[in-house]
């Protein structure tokens, strides 16, 4: 852009720079035509350079309005104001040098000198006319003067040895007539004889032949010549000489001068006539020579006006392009933009205001965009706290569209909430039934204050569930309704998280309770038996040391079970990292396989995907639960079956461990209770665990007492990391 | 079919004689001989020269016209025939009206020649003889051939008709060059 105003800017520098050439060329060539000596040996010159420089200056102002002429046609910002500023200056600037052209032809075309010169002009050729008839009659005297001299002459011609009388009677007769020259020539041409009163003229002008018969046959008796020489007029007169016997035909040539007053009167006239055919021949063309160079003037002046107009259009419109383009970036959004200000006068100052609203409004962008990024900052964060929430949240508009939701809440509804988001919830399809049901029950029209709970029930497929939601009002922003919170949980499960969490404090208070004083209780018991065994006969000794064994042996299992109900209390705070699920059951299996008599093991891995985020130890001791439950099972069977298996479903991998064992006599829920066993040694707290290491780990767990055959099937899924 | 034949030879006549009219209706220059008498060339031209009416009026009505035989003496290069000179023999044409004749004067040596009729004017001007050219002496390179053409000096015309000039071919009277081989 900015080399390309460059080159505009050099190419009107150069159009002027011709045009300043054209014109002083044009007017060397008009004084030429004025007459100028001087300029006129180089009048082709000029008029070559002035057709080149009009050339070029035609060729510069026709690519400016074809540039001008395409900017239009192609939406050039300002190019439609350049245009118009261009059209309408012209129109200013043309019509008027119209005029003057036109009166100025008007003027030249005019003929002054034809009212002027008519008198003159009959007075003129009237002289010439006179001067023709003094010359004329002047030469039929020296014709008459010529012819005595020849009938005097012809007797002095004899056809032998006359020439010398010839010769002597000739100069005399010269003298005599006042003749300059005379010449007798016979008739082949050749000189007979000559006298001249000028010394330096040795041979007379010989007369053609076609003149010597002229002469003979001419009823004058002669022919004359007027002839002109250094301003002189002579008469050149030819006549025949009388013959007076039969010898041949002779010639006399005669030359006679005018006088010099006479001749001098004569050139005048000459000179005067010839002057004044010129002029009048060359008039018409002094005109057309003022036309061409008008002509030339003209069309100067339009080629200039018109590159000054679209220098003018350009200087006009540039600030105003400039801004349109500042104004597009603008509001493109780049605030950036600053214009050069390079003029002083009030597109300078709207340039420079410009600038400074581009600062402003960058300054209040700034501010605006980290504002916003303070709130998507704050809204992530809200997103994450709802996001890892563990009762369902959903968060509604005034309307009661939905805004937010996390996973829990979509579960729960068993939809994807996704396409239900800032939709009215009339217009939501069928198989949002569940979520409007659920909303509908909300009744979230009725007027609240702050907060309201409420139970709700949705019966669907013969299945019905039960929720607790906990619907808050939000605070209204600038005197609107500032939507609704909703916390919701299904009843069952908020149930058992309230039982678990209760289990959590038994245990945590038992663990605080118990295992403190289990530690003396074995050592006070131990104490007993060593100090009391040497007093006593062997009898009783027997009775002290197996009572010692049983209290030692009941503590030791107190304290197992107090550990395990410790475990269980705990918050479990393991890091998690990505794993491979497979190797991970793959590396439990094998510790398995082979190791125990009477029950066969197979593993069949068919997830193809199978990294997980999650802690390799809690998993690990998952696995080795439900495979060590697995085994118990088995122990009173004889041919003992335990499967392994794991597969993808919805990014997921779910692995599965089927056994053929007694199974689960009364298998409900509440088997992921603590304190719940079907064995007799058993604690209770081994699936309670491993249900919390896999909510930890947001997955599920089932078990399933199969109907057809004996066994248990539990079935473990976990999501799949996010890459 | 004969008619057809008829029509065609017409046509051949009626294209021939106008190519001829038009051939031998320019002025050209129909012998050019060089001539060597003690070192110094002679040059001998017979031409045909013609005028139209607006030179005719042009030289009645009081302009003096400059006609002449323009010699140049040429080398050949191997980038093209070089000019070593140019030798101009000019005729200054005018008109005297009191004593009504064309006068045909030397600018060198001031001779006039009057003549009552153009076409005498015209036959003195397509015959030159004898006219000494240049010394062999003062030519510094070796010449291949000389050229010769008859025109109006259109450089010595009056300004006022210079323009025209440019615009109007009636004032482009000159013959083709003819050239004369050096052996």
């Amino acid at each position: 852009m900015a080399a390309t105003l460059k080159i505009n800017k050099f190419i009107f520098r150069l159009g002027y720079f011709v045009a300043f050439i054209t014109l002083l060329s044009i007017f060397l060539l008009s004084q030429a035509t004025e007459g100028s000596e001087k300029f006129e040996r180089i009048y082709q010159y000029l008029l070559v350079s002035t057709l080149i420089g009009i050339s070029c200056l035609f060729v510069i102002v026709f690519s400016f309005l074809w540039q001008t002429y395409r900017n239009y046609k192609n939406g050039v910002a300002g190019a439609t104001l350049s245009l118009s500023i261009l059209g309408r200056t012209l129109l200013l600037a043309i019509i008027p040098l119209f005029f003057i052209a036109f009166f100025s032809f008007k003027f030249l075309r005019y003929e002054f000198q034809s009212s002027f010169d008519k008198g003159i002009n009959n007075a003129l050729t009237s002289a010439l006319v006179l001067s023709q008839k003094a010359l004329n009659i002047r030469a039929i005297q020296a014709l008459n003067k010529s012819k005595n001299v020849s009938k005097i002459i012809s007797h002095f011609i004899a056809p032998l040895e006359y020439k010398p009388t010839l010769q002597k009677n000739l100069e005399n007769m010269r003298e005599k007539v006042h003749a300059s020259e005379l010449a007798v020539f016979d008739e082949q041409g050749f000189i007979q004889a000559f006298s001249s009163n000028d010394p330096n003229t040795i041979i007379p002008l010989i007369p053609e032949h076609s003149d010597f018969s002229r002469a003979e046959n001419d009823e004058l008796g002669g022919i004359f010549v007027i002839e002109s020489e250094k301003d002189k007029f002579k008469i050149r007169v030819l006549t025949d000489i009388n013959r007076i016997d039969d010898t041949p035909t002779h010639y006399l040539q005669s030359v006679y001068y005018i006088s010099d007053n006479i001749s001098e009167l004569t050139n005048q006239i000459n000179k005067t006539i010839t002057e004044r055919d010129r002029i009048n021949y060359l008039m018409p063309k002094v005109n057309n020579s003022f036309i061409f160079v008008l002509i030339l003037v003209l069309l100067l002046a339009c080629l200039l006006l018109i590159l000054s107009s679209i220098s003018f259009a350009n200087n006009m419109v540039q600030p105003i392009r400039d801004l349109i383009k500042g104004t597009k970036n603008v509001s493109q959004g780049d605030f950036n933009q600053k214009i050069i200000v390079k003029r002083k006068d009030d597109f300078g100052t709207l340039i420079n205001s410009f600038n400074q609203m581009t600062k402003y409004l960058k300054l209040a962008t700034e501010e605006v965009s980290f504002n916003k990024e303070k709130v998507e900052r704050e809204r992530a964060y809200l997103a994450t706290v709802i996001k890892h929430m563990t009762s369902a949240v959903i968060t509604l508009d005034f309307k009661g569209r939905l805004l937010t939701f996390n996973e829990r809440a979509e579960k729960l509804l068993e939809c994807s909430l996704d396409k239900a988001a800032n939709h009215e919830i009339d217009k939501l399809d069928l198989e949002f039934e569940y979520y409007k049901n659920f909303i509908s029950q909300l009744k979230i029209g009725e007027k609240i204050d702050q907060e309201k709970e409420k139970e709700i029930q949705i019966s669907q497929a013969k299945k019905t569930k039960f929720f607790i939601a906990k619907l808050t009002a939000l605070p209204l922003t600038d005197n609107f309704h500032g939507g609704y919170v909703i916390i919701f949980d299904e009843f069952g499960e908020y149930l058992q998280r309230q039982k678990q969490k209760a289990w959590e404090e038994v245990a945590r208070r038992l663990a605080h309770e118990i295992k403190n004083p289990l530690t003396p209780i074995l050592l006070a018991a131990e104490r007993l038996n060593y100090k009391l065994s040497e007093y006593l006969p062997e009898k009783e000794k027997k009775v002290l040391k197996r009572s010692t064994d049983v209290i030692s042996n009941q503590v030791k299992s107190l304290k197992n079970m107090v550990n395990d109900f410790s475990n269980y209390a705990k918050p479990i705070t393991a890091k998690k990292t990505n794993l491979s699920l497979n190797l991970l059951i793959k590396d439990v299996f094998d510790l398995y396989k082979g190791h125990y008599e009477g029950i066969k093991f197979t593993l069949s891995i068919q997830a193809n995907e199978d990294l997980i985020f999650g802690n390799i130890n809690l998993l690990r001791q998952t696995i080795h639960n439900l495979i060590k439950n697995a085994i118990e099972a088995c122990e009173n069977t004889s041919e003992g079956d335990i499967a392994i298996t794991s597969k993808n479903e919805n990014n997921h991998i779910v692995f599965s461990i089927n056994d053929n064992g007694s199974g689960l006599s009364d298998l409900k829920n509440d088997v992921f209770e603590p304190y719940i066993t079907t064995k007799e040694k058993g604690t209770g707290l081994g699936l309670p665990i491993v249900k919390k290491i896999i909510d930890e780990h947001n997955g599920t767990i089932k078990l399933i007492n199969k109907v057809d055959e004996p066994g248990v099937l539990a079935i473990v899924s976990l999501p799949l990391a996010k890459n | 079919m004969k008619e057809k034949k008829k029509v065609l030879n017409l046509f051949y006549i009626l294209l021939t004689s106008l190519f001829l009219s038009f051939a031998f209706a320019k002025n050209q220059i129909y012998n050019f001989d060089l001539i060597e008498k003690k070192r110094i060339w002679y040059a001998d031209v017979n031409s045909k020269i013609l005028l139209n009416k607006t030179i005719d009026e042009s030289i009645k009505r009081g302009i003096s016209l400059t006609f002449s035989y323009y010699f140049s003496f040429e080398s050949e290069k191997w980038w093209g025939d070089l000019s070593i000179a140019e030798i101009r023999k000019n005729y200054q044409v005018s008109y005297n009206k009191t004593i009504q004749k064309y006068v045909i004067k030397n600018p060198i040596t001031f001779e006039k020649f009057y003549f009552s009729q153009v076409k005498y004017m015209i036959d003195f001007m397509q015959k030159l003889y004898n006219f000494p050219l240049i010394n062999k002496n003062q030519l510094s390179e070796k010449i291949t051939f000389v050229k010769v053409k008859f025109e109006l000096d259109k450089n010595k015309l009056p300004t006022l008709i210079k323009l025209e000039s440019i615009f109007n071919n009636k004032w482009d009277i000159k013959s083709d060059w003819k050239i004369w081989q050096l052996p």
